[in-house]
């Protein structure tokens, strides 16, 4: 039987490394997801996502197990986000107005359909999925950081809205108005693609 | 319902959020409202739409860069182990030599501030008290002997615990025995002594 999440996790508070690996290999992908949702960079979500890992073996001796894992894991992953979302606010990049605002991910590194094993893409659709898939993530970004928060987490990583209050520290009721006032905006900016 | 508070609760309706009554209430409604029905459509495409946002793979080599990553900080926290460590020691021996300095300073003679340190009072109170303790000079130098100093205390002591003892031990100490009297006759023959 496989060790939960929680039981992992004080494992590696009694000092077993390989329990972290276990944790980390887990989790590693949906966390990478989620931040690359997050923050809508790939580079940036690889080392925002190594530095949550960094931090979540970090706060591994002080760890309680009172709630669950996945909302302690993710409380850091916002926290990281959020960090350096505000730090890049302080300090903005100067840019050229032609470039365009969202860019989304580099596609010439890889190709869709090395990237998703799903048979519901195949190489004739790729390229517009591509497309549309960018355009979703650039419609994504332009919400405001709360937003964002709650439609990714609920959306992409099937939370309950209780999970996602726990997350956002803030009460159900605000999770699912800000979950409606997201899907709205959504609808608005994506309605030529339905 | 209202369309109005419907259209409010219609987002958390299709990700089935609601309580049992909020859901069938809202059921209902849509049942037979067609804008409302036709609205909850849409958003239900547009869920299903963001569906379509594809998912990443981590780099081939993340668990390498995550575990290199975690050395050093693992040698940043020996470090700081280390330095804390250091610190502690360098405290330490600090406060032994303190210590055997001043062990060093106690000497069988002593002098008016050290008996005063000694006995934990103020200088002042060894000078009013100079007709009781025991003490010589030097030319103009008071000087105390720290064993006089001791057998000094200790007859205090004692004198207390006599005073308690009788007080305690007599057979009709209801009146009987004048305890004012006896202390300060044992007071006095102390003083003789």
């Amino acid at each position: 039987m496989k060790p939960s999440d929680e039981e992992l996790m004080l494992s590696i508070k009694a000092g077993n490394d390989s329990a972290f690996e276990v944790l980390a290999h887990r989790h590693y992908a949906n966390t990478l997801n989620f931040i690359y949702r997050f923050v809508g960079d790939r580079e940036l979500a690889e080392d925002l996502c190594q530095d949550t890992f960094v931090r979540l073996w970090r706060s591994a001796p002080n760890y309680r197990p009172l709630a669950k894992f996945t909302t302690f894991l993710y409380c850091i992953a916002k926290n990281v986000c959020l960090k350096e979302l505000s730090r890049i606010q302080k300090s903005p990049q100067i840019s050229s107005l032609d470039e365009p605002i969202f860019e989304g991910v580099n596609y010439d590194l890889y190709t869709l359909a090395e990237e998703v094993e799903d048979d519901r893409y195949t190489p004739e659709n790729a390229v517009l999925n591509r497309e549309l898939s960018g355009k979703i993530q650039e419609a994504i970004a332009s919400l405001s950081a709360d937003h964002r928060l709650v439609f990714i987490l609920t959306e992409y990583h099937g939370m309950s809205y209780q999970e996602v209050a726990d997350i956002a520290q803030c009460p159900v009721g605000t999770v699912a108005s800000r979950r409606n006032a997201a899907v709205r905006k959504l609808r608005k900016m994506l309605s030529q693609y339905r | 319902m209202k369309c109005k508070d419907v259209r409010m609760e219609l987002v958390a309706y299709l990700d089935g959020e609601l309580s049992t009554m909020g859901q069938r209430a809202v059921e209902a409604h849509l049942a037979e409202c067609a804008d409302c029905s036709q609205e909850a459509e849409e958003l239900r495409g547009v869920t299903q739409l963001t569906q379509n946002c594809e998912c990443i793979t981590p780099k081939a080599d993340w668990w390498a860069n995550l575990q290199a990553k975690l050395e050093s900080e693992k040698a940043k926290d020996i470090a700081t182990e280390i330095r804390y460590l250091r610190n502690t020691l360098h405290d330490l021996s600090e406060c032994f030599e303190r210590q055997k300095m001043n062990s060093a300073n106690s000497h069988e003679i002593m002098t008016l501030d050290e008996v005063a340190n000694y006995l934990r009072v103020d200088a002042d109170t060894i000078w009013n008290m100079l007709d009781e303790l025991p003490h010589f000079q030097i030319g103009y130098e008071l000087r105390f002997k720290k064993s006089s100093i001791d057998e000094w205390i200790n007859a205090k002591e004692n004198r207390l615990e006599f005073v308690d003892e009788q007080w305690f031990s007599g057979n009709d100490w209801f009146g009987q025995i004048d305890i004012t009297d006896i202390t300060r006759r044992r007071v006095n023959e102390n003083r003789n002594r």
